[in-house]
């Protein structure tokens, strides 16, 4: 059984009224780097699992989470 | 692309764009060394396969000065270690970084291993001519370019899923 990186940054940008670029430029990457994240092709550091998370005033569990497949 | 315009860039931006100008380089190049490779095969030395050949290495010249020289604008404005070493601070564009030349690096090294084992064998001689090894050399030269360019531009701009 694998484990899959799944997210939540796309509703929680739309619950915040924020574009990928706002997003980006708001925790210091590129918007590709946030565009790859939130569409599960690029497994993010920690760093900026940490700094998405503190944008969102969240727990960085209630950005990501692990979602098991087969 | 100005001076202006790329301070006004934010440093993941400027990082992407340089890696972009550095793929497209690499293609150009690529073509360069193609060409290099090529060069003396018997079936050049007709009118228009000539001509065909002349202007593709002239052309890969000039492109590859001008991406060199659009690049060289990128120096002073991000660290210095990122600008030489290609090793960026912007998670994504170091990986797609990483990722090219780790595929380079491949095809150089598989390439470079297999002239090495055939390169003094008589059939491979007659078959290339006198200048063989050296031909061959330039040809793995042009893939890797090419493969390094290819994959990077792909990856920062294939499928994107924008805001």
């Amino acid at each position: 059984m694998n484990e899959e990186l799944d997210n939540h940054i796309h509703k929680l940008r739309l619950q915040h009224k924020l574009s990928q670029q706002d997003l980006a430029t708001a925790i210091g990457v590129s918007r590709k780097t946030i565009s790859t994240v939130e569409t599960g092709r690029f497994t993010p550091s920690v760093v900026i699992a940490l700094k998405i998370a503190e944008h969102f005033n969240v727990p960085v569990e209630s950005v990501f989470e692990l979602k098991k497949s087969q | 692309m100005t001076a202006a315009s790329i301070t006004s860039m934010s440093v993941a931006e400027k990082e992407q764009v340089f890696l972009a100008l550095n793929a497209k380089c690499s293609i150009a190049l690529s073509f360069f060394w193609m060409c290099l490779g090529i060069d003396g095969a018997s079936w050049l030395s007709t009118g228009v396969a000539h001509w065909i050949y002349e202007a593709t290495l002239l052309c890969s010249l000039c492109f590859t000065l001008y991406y060199a020289s659009k690049s060289w604008k990128f120096k002073g404005m991000f660290s210095a270690k990122a600008y030489w070493t290609m090793q960026f601070s912007d998670e994504y564009t170091d990986y797609v970084s990483a990722l090219g030349m780790r595929l380079a690096f491949m095809v150089m090294s598989v390439g470079l291993m297999a002239l090495v084992i055939i390169g003094d064998d008589s059939w491979f001689i007659e078959l290339g001519g006198a200048g063989a090894q050296l031909g061959f050399a330039n040809i793995i030269l042009s893939l890797s370019f090419l493969l390094h360019g290819v994959v990077v531009l792909l990856k920062l701009y294939g499928s994107d899923e924008d805001e």
